[in-house]
């Protein structure tokens, strides 16, 4: 995949956000990161499981950085997603197939080690619906880590923003 | 906190008294590990080991013989019979020694604990590495976290912990970990945001991790995981595995009780650990903070932690042990219940690993002793603790759950341990291979005379440690005066466990190979009171004389207690403050042993002599002669009987030892009593014999002990059957 300014990294986008919604938690953003694509899903959750030797602390604190993170990496993989498929769309081909190499395509993009590292070259625009899906998308990865409803639109507004503003830059390139 | 009258506040038991539970409690896991890896291997080792499977066998196929081809004793008298069942069971069958097998067995157990040592070392490596800890940001990220961990680093003197950050945990929640030398305490994310939002909270979770490390109890506790972890690969898994293959269904339900009571054991250490680190959190600052932070969303109540299982105490508990302190060192059913079943596991296989390596083992109570003085260790100080505890708050103790979970563990022990079949010897007792078993209804009376004994050990221990509280309490450190309260418990419990457990098997032997013609209800009785008169004289002498010169000790004029040191208590006492304590008064036992034998040779001599003034010297014969002399002995018996029932009755505390005190006392007139009456029956037949001239000790070392061990029956009942006696609810710290 060719590599321009104009590609989306999930770090970066995630950044932007953090910096935006929550910038007093930008000291932690990058030790967070780093742990984040080291981990599992369970623990990018947030939501270990209690050991037998931890103290009874079963309250969850919502944090903009690890729900920025999870909202800009849902949007990730929802573009993505529908970037192959627009891709093999305008190949052709039958449904059925086009539901096989995306289930195969999806396989081997959770196989894929160091999601941090990944990029994906976004188009040069998005329409109305397009960007309403990726709000949405971002809206419910917010929510279901811990974030109000308010800060959840609050984050897709940002990532919204910030892909916008790479979608221009790369038009303009 | 609640404050008394006059603004002191009232005072609050210290709990680190003898210091934290945590490392008896593991020490309680690694005895019942080693207590049962041994019956869970041997089967391995059989088909492991050349020889020891044949030399079993050989054994086994000889007690068969043997059981088939008893000699009819019926008929003969009482010394033929024991004469001829003596040598026939000695002479025929050589015992299975297998050296083999016994460094097998302590070659598994040594096993299992070098892989829980590699586990051990291995887990803070593996936390680190699965949970992506990071050091904690320096102080430029995070200033406020780093100024309240100086603060409280201060405060609490930890200062070889290093803080880990889990930037992913977003659970307002820490956790110490670590191996010697190397601590580490976690700081999750939602942690380390709390430090600027609500500051309390994060100094109630730190203050409580620093606990763990001041406490000492993160090396017991990744011990006591790393030794499940190791035990469950090493020994479980294969027994579970080779009773299923082989379709032992008998021996599955045993596994399951073995792997549950392992398990408890593993849960109530790491419980103990929490309530211990918050009662130390506590004491560094307020509770109140550690109260609302324990406030919050609770863990889900699983079903284990409803009934008081699981590996981690619920909230509510730890916020009810935070307001009264005492109910972190409550010890209750499943304590005794753990402690019991081990003793009764260690016991089986420590003699089966004897029989394995000497063809001539020491006696039971040599296998008995290291365990019973484990078992008396746990048992004093935990009730020490309570006791203090009682003698400060005034409350009444309530140790009752103990003993019957102790006595059930004894109980439980005793039915699951044989069912493995690992030694020959088992075949007798437990009642397979052509010996049928007691009766289902002598087992339920032994078991009961087994929690009845448990819960009066309990109760004496409890009186025990309360006649020594005020002595104890005013010394630098009370763990001189607990050890001799254990070692003297030790004495009392290795006395009666090593005749009481092994009453089922002998009873059974007696009833199927000397008395077959013999009700086994009349066998069992006459086994319970009779069988300490021949082989346990010395024993149950010095039992008895412990059980009432122990507590009366306390008396003593060299004991001298002086005000309560400043250890007792986590608030301070009056300077005027004195721990009284259920005041031990022998003359009450003394007085109940004399009325009761003086009574008794009174009535006796009163009955000889109307007796002979009836019966014309003419018609004195060999059957009054005999009569005269068995009423006199069961006057011995029945003045020490009387002497307990009397001694019960007007005393308040201390009863057991008033009770044991009075019978002693009562059998010396009685025995004189007896020998008067001997004379009187020389007279019916022929010249009299003066009294002094008649010395018939082999009877009369044959009643005392069998009046001893009735006296004991007589006073359990009493004592267990009577109204609860508040027994401290006398003490209190006055000011």
């Amino acid at each position: 995949m060719r590599r321009t300014d104009a590609t989306l990294r999930i770090p970066e986008l995630a950044r932007r956000v953090v910096g935006a919604v929550a910038p007093e938690e930008l000291p932690l953003f990058e030790t967070t990161c780093q742990a984040y694509f080291a981990s599992g899903r369970q623990a990018r959750a947030g939501r270990r499981r209690l050991t037998e030797l931890e103290f009874d602390g079963q309250e969850i604190v919502p944090l903009v950085t690890t729900a920025a993170l999870g909202a800009t990496a849902a949007v990730f993989e929802f573009l993505a997603s529908r970037i192959y498929e627009t891709t093999f769309e305008e190949a052709g081909g039958d449904a059925w197939i086009r539901r096989l190499v995306r289930r195969v395509l999806r396989f081997f993009r959770r196989l894929r080690r160091r999601p941090a590292t990944r990029s994906l070259t976004l188009p040069p625009s998005f329409s109305r619906e397009q960007l309403l899906k990726v709000r949405e998308v971002a809206v419910r990865a917010a929510t279901s880590l811990d974030m109000t409803p308010q800060k959840a639109e609050l984050i897709a507004d940002a990532i919204l923003g910030q892909l916008a503003t790479s979608g221009r830059d790369n038009a303009g390139e | 906190m609640n404050r008394a009258a006059g603004g002191r506040e009232p005072p609050r038991s210290n709990p680190f008294v003898l210091g934290a539970d945590t490392w008896y409690r593991f020490g309680l896991l690694v005895a019942a590990v080693v207590g049962i890896t041994p019956l869970l291997t041997a089967p391995r080792g059989y088909a492991i080991v050349p020889g020891a499977l044949a030399s079993k066998n050989d054994e086994e196929a000889c007690i068969q013989r043997l059981l088939q081809g008893m000699p009819d004793v019926t008929g003969k008298a009482l010394v033929d019979r024991l004469e001829t069942m003596g040598r026939y069971v000695v002479e025929t069958c050589h015992p299975h020694v297998s050296a083999g097998m016994g460094l097998y067995t302590i070659a598994m157990i040594a096993a299992v604990f070098v892989l829980a040592l590699a586990i051990y070392w291995w887990i803070p490596r593996r936390l680190i590495r699965r949970r992506r800890l990071t050091p904690l940001p320096p102080p430029s990220a995070l200033p406020e976290v780093h100024r309240q961990l100086d603060e409280l680093t201060r405060i609490t003197g930890v200062g070889e912990a290093r803080f880990l950050f889990d930037p992913l945990d977003r659970r307002v929640t820490g956790l110490a970990f670590g191996r010697v030398g190397r601590r580490h305490i976690v700081l999750s994310r939602g942690l380390v945001h709390s430090a600027t939002t609500d500051p309390a909270r994060f100094r109630a979770v730190m203050l409580h991790e620093l606990a763990h490390v001041r406490n000492g109890d993160i090396d017991p506790t990744y011990l006591t995981i790393a030794v499940w972890r190791s035990w469950v690969i090493l020994v479980l898994v294969p027994a579970f595995a080779s009773a299923i293959v082989s379709q032992l269904g008998g021996v599955v339900w045993r596994l399951v009780v073995t792997a549950l009571l392992v398990r408890m054991v593993r849960d109530a250490t790491l419980r103990s650990r929490e309530h211990y680190a918050d009662a130390r959190a506590a004491r560094w600052g307020t509770p109140e903070i550690l109260h609302r932070a324990l406030s919050g969303r609770a863990l889900p109540r699983r079903f284990a932690r409803r009934w008081g299982w699981g590996n981690h105490p619920e909230a509510e508990h730890r916020r009810a042990a935070l307001t009264d302190p005492s109910r972190v060192i409550a010890v209750g059913f499943g304590d005794g219940l753990a402690l019991g079943t081990t003793t009764v596991y260690s016991l089986t296989s420590l003699t089966l690993i004897a029989g394995w390596l000497s063809p001539d083992p020491p006696g039971e109570w040599v296998h008995l002793a290291p365990f019973t003085a484990l078992l008396a260790c746990a048992l004093t100080f935990g009730i020490f603790r309570v006791v203090l505890a009682a003698g400060l708050t005034g409350r009444p103790t309530s140790l009752g759950p103990l003993g019957i979970g102790l006595g059930t563990g004894f109980v439980l022990g005793t039915f699951v341990t044989p069912g493995f079949g690992v030694r020959p010897s088992d075949v007798p007792l437990s009642g397979d291979g052509g010996m049928p078993s007691m009766p289902p209804a002598l087992w339920l009376v032994w078991a009961g005379l087994m929690v009845a004994g448990a819960l009066l050990t309990v109760q004496w221990i409890t009186d025990l440690l309360a006649a020594w509280l005020p002595y104890a309490a005013s010394r630098r450190t009370p763990l001189p005066t607990v050890l001799g309260c254990a070692a003297v418990t030790a004495v009392v419990l290795t006395a009666w466990l090593a005749f009481a457990l092994d009453l089922p098997s002998s009873v059974n032997m007696t009833a199927r190979m000397v008395f077959p013609d013999v009700p086994q209800v009349l066998v069992f009785l006459g086994v319970l009171i009779v069988e300490p008169a021949y082989g346990l004289l010395a024993g149950l002498t010095v039992f008895v004389v412990l059980l009432w010169a122990a507590p009366f000790a306390a008396t003593a004029r060299w004991v001298r207690a002086g005000p309560p040191r400043t250890w007792v208590s986590l608030t301070p006492l009056p300077e005027t403050a004195r721990l009284a304590a259920p005041r031990p008064i022998p003359a009450r036992g003394v007085q109940a042993g004399l009325i009761a034998a003086c009574g008794v040779t009174f009535g006796l001599l009163t009955v000889y002599l109307l007796v002979f003034l009836a019966v014309p010297p003419t018609r004195r014969s060999d059957e009054l002669a005999t009569l005269l002399v068995w009423s006199g002995m069961a006057a011995g018996v029945l003045a020490q009987i009387l002497a307990v029932v009397l001694a019960v009755t007007v005393t308040r505390t201390l009863r057991l030892p008033h009770a044991m005190l009075a019978a002693t006392l009562a059998n010396l007139p009685a025995g004189a009593g007896a020998a008067v009456a001997m004379s009187l029956a020389s007279c019916a037949t022929g010249p009299c014999v003066s009294p002094l001239a008649i010395t018939d000790l082999r009877l009369m070392t044959f009643l005392y002990p069998s009046g001893l061990v009735v006296s004991l029956l007589v006073a359990m009942l009493l004592i267990l059957r009577g109204p609860q006696v508040r027994g401290m609810a006398d003490l209190r710290a006055g000011g």
